[in-house]
């Protein structure tokens, strides 16, 4: 062993390929960011969580099998098929490809309420890209296809249940995801956009604004946030449309967002205010605009990045809380925190416990996000670890 | 001839507020400064801890706005420029010629920059050089500093102090500088180092005519590297003199309380000093009437409680300085009673 090390030693230390060996050319930001990045197992298994969250996002008319609104009273409440890959004939031979079952109901004596039992007999094939009810992909795309479905037209397929409406539980989780993970980005960007530049004005100038910023923050962090939603939220005019409320609810999420992003923002400006670099680029004859931007914000960028990263799963559950409480967006228009309060009572939960299945997407998503801000952070500032 | 660099009453006044509410408490750093720094020659600005000599430097630099007074800067004879009084675009142009090295390396460098673009970052912003003569005029500043040409892709955080300090020196250089303000500019090294780079600025000086303002504590240092040295007491210059005048027969009382703090490697000599200078130097929101140095000067008097004294010429030497006794009062010098040879550099 220890002649292999030596050996290794006297080696010349092999490039990195990424470094280009130009005088000026050098590896990007970008690059290298990507290639710590690489670097941590599960923030890059994150990353594709989160990207698979937000394609199925884009094109939930595509993924989800129905529409959310579809309803059919025969199958309220019915339990989530499995999805069954091979089926044993009666002759012994095996018959491959994807089917759910049938349901069948009988009335349970004690309780006299109508329980669904999975019916072996019948087989309902499932296919990819089976023909639907025309629809617009993005809004502009006609198609006619869904991912995938019963090849029969009008078979029950409730892969993760059905509500108390008979809506197919997973097509409704996946319009959900879109109005849910689109409210989070917004709701940031918002107040990124808000927090960077008052944030930034704050700590850079000082001064009376400054304190006036602050005072501001420590006001609005100051009220508890469920009543202050209660009131903005009871405050949007009744016939506002779903849409409209929920462009509203957005705003009103990064209303509060903000003040977060603006406090980090500051405090960064105010440390490296002072900072001999920041004097030196000054002296240079730097403008305020090129200080900021290439002197400042590069060593500050990793904080925003984490703290936008971490920000987007703050909206999210403030979203889901606050629709679960019934305050933010309203039926008709489908997210996660609409789809938990259908889970609100405990004899829904006791009969229909799938009815919970947005609440672990929550879950999943969330955390996803946490260790992709991590993984982001640490990535993005060379003086990490 | 006309001085490089001109200093005239020049003020610089902070104002402390305590809390929202609080009384204004207004600070004098600088009082009436006056200065002149020749074409060509290293003067030293020397002082303990917060006499002012770093917001001097700063003032110049324009770093801050002096409260009042001006900076003139006359880069050819008859062409005169106004620096305290022109506004942030005006000065552009003359922020070329007057260049700033800062005491620590470690943070006048950013972090997230490679060397090359360290470098090359004032020549981008006064857009004066770009593509391959860019990169000629920044290999050419480091080679001169003796930074090699494969650190151009490094991180700061690649490089020792003293590299680090070379490559500030880079900076300042690469914009061609006439005149360099070197602020503590190798307090923060090892001795060893110290030495390195006082030598690569003193080629630098002779190698393209610079003129430095040296901003420095360490009176050995001051000794090896300037022509001249201002002593600043309290936001006060009390004594200016060429570096062998001041070393050998100071003028003013604190200038003596600050040779005299030089180590002495002969303890049979340390026994001969004076006590200590007494007391802690005072408040700058709170200074003393009458003469800033005379809560602590062992000759002081009534007058000196009373009058202000004026920076004046003594003897009509070449030694200025602030002190109603300058001409009559006995004080050491740094070479009294020692060998021939000694020096302190």
């Amino acid at each position: 062993m220890a002649t292999t090390d030596t050996q290794n030693l006297t080696k010349p230390v092999a490039q990195p390929k990424t470094s280009k060996p130009t005088l000026s050319g050098r590896e990007s930001q970008f690059a290298m960011t990507w290639r710590r990045f690489k670097q941590h197992q599960l923030a890059l298994v994150s990353l594709w969580i989160v990207v698979a969250f937000y394609l199925v996002a884009l094109l939930a008319e595509f993924f989800a099998p129905f529409d959310p609104g579809d309803y059919n009273p025969r199958y309220t409440y019915a339990p989530p098929q499995g999805i069954e890959f091979v089926f044993v004939e009666e002759d012994g031979s095996w018959t491959w490809g994807p089917y759910v079952n049938g349901y069948g109901t009988e009335i349970d004596p004690e309780a006299m309420r109508r329980i669904f039992t999975i019916d072996e007999e019948v087989r309902h094939p499932l296919g990819f890209f089976v023909e639907s009810e025309p629809y617009m992909l993005l809004g502009i795309i006609p198609m006619s296809h869904k991912l995938f479905g019963t090849i029969e037209p009008r078979a029950p397929l409730y892969v993760i249940g059905a509500d108390r409406l008979g809506r197919d539980q997973l097509s409704r989780l996946i319009h959900g995801t879109r109005i849910s993970l689109s409210i989070g980005l917004v709701g940031v960007v918002l107040s990124l956009i808000f927090g960077v530049i008052i944030g930034g004005f704050s700590g850079y100038y000082g001064g009376w604004f400054d304190s006036a910023v602050q005072r501001t923050i420590e006001f609005i962090r100051s009220l508890p946030t469920i009543p202050l939603w209660l009131g903005l939220a009871a405050a949007l005019p009744q016939n506002w449309s779903a849409l409209q409320n929920y462009f509203a609810i957005t705003v009103i999420l990064s209303l509060l967002g903000w003040t977060e992003l603006a406090r980090v923002v500051r405090g960064r400006f105010l440390a490296l205010r002072t900072e001999d670099f920041v004097t030196a680029a000054q002296l240079d004859g730097a403008s305020d605009y090129r200080v900021i931007v290439r002197h400042m914000v590069p060593s500050f960028m990793s904080h925003i990045i984490a703290a936008t990263t971490l920000a987007i799963p703050g909206m999210i559950l403030a979203e889901t809380a606050l629709s679960f409480l019934g305050l933010g967006l309203q039926a008709p228009i489908v997210s996660w925190g609409t789809l938990l309060q259908e889970a609100q009572n405990i004899r829904t939960l006791a009969s229909a416990p799938w009815l919970l299945a947005p609440g672990v997407v929550v879950v999943v998503a969330i955390l996803a996000m946490n260790f992709l801000g991590d993984g982001l952070r640490d990535a993005a500032d060379p003086y990490g670890k | 001839m006309t001085a490089l660099l001109e200093v005239e009453n020049l003020t610089k006044t902070f104002s402390m507020r305590s809390g929202m509410f609080g009384d204004t408490i207004t600070l004098d750093a600088l009082v009436d400064i006056n200065l002149k720094v020749e074409k060509g020659e290293t003067l030293a600005i020397v002082g303990e801890s917060g006499c002012g000599k770093t917001t001097l430097g700063r003032c110049i630099a324009r770093a801050l706005d002096p409260t009042s007074g001006s900076v003139s800067y006359t880069p050819e004879p008859g062409k005169t420029i106004e620096l305290s009084s022109l506004s942030k675009r005006e000065l552009k142009p003359w922020r070329q010629d007057i260049r700033m090295i800062f005491q620590d390396p470690m943070s006048s460098l950013n972090p997230y920059m490679r060397v090359f673009d360290l470098v090359a970052e004032p020549l981008r912003i006064h857009k004066l050089a770009r593509g391959a003569e860019l990169e000629q005029r920044v290999v050419s500043a480091l080679d001169k500093v003796g930074i090699p040409r494969d650190a151009l892709q490094r991180f700061p955080h690649a490089f020792s102090g003293g590299q680090r300090q070379r490559i500030g020196i880079a900076r300042a250089l690469v914009l061609d500088p006439k005149l360099v303000i070197a602020d503590e500019a190798v307090s923060a090294l090892d001795v060893s180092i110290q030495a390195q780079i006082l030598n690569l600025l003193e080629d630098l000086k002779t190698d393209f005519g610079l003129t430095y303002l040296f901003i420095s504590h360490d009176l050995g240092v001051v000794n090896y590297i300037a022509d001249r040295v201002a002593v600043m007491y309290l936001g006060h210059v009390v004594e200016t003199a060429p570096t062998e005048a001041l070393f050998e027969r100071p003028r003013h009382p604190y200038t003596e309380v600050l040779l005299e703090a030089l180590p002495i490697a002969d303890p049979t000599r340390r026994a001969q000093r004076h006590e200590a200078v007494k007391g802690e130097i005072p408040f700058l929101g709170n200074r003393p009437k009458g003469c800033p140095f005379h809560t602590r000067c062992r000759f002081a008097e009534d007058k000196c409680r009373a009058e202000k004294p004026e920076l004046r010429p003594i003897n009509g030497g070449p030694t200025y300085a602030a002190c109603h006794f300058a001409e009559t009062i006995e004080l050491k010098g740094a070479y009294d009673d020692a060998p021939a040879t000694g020096t302190y550099a």
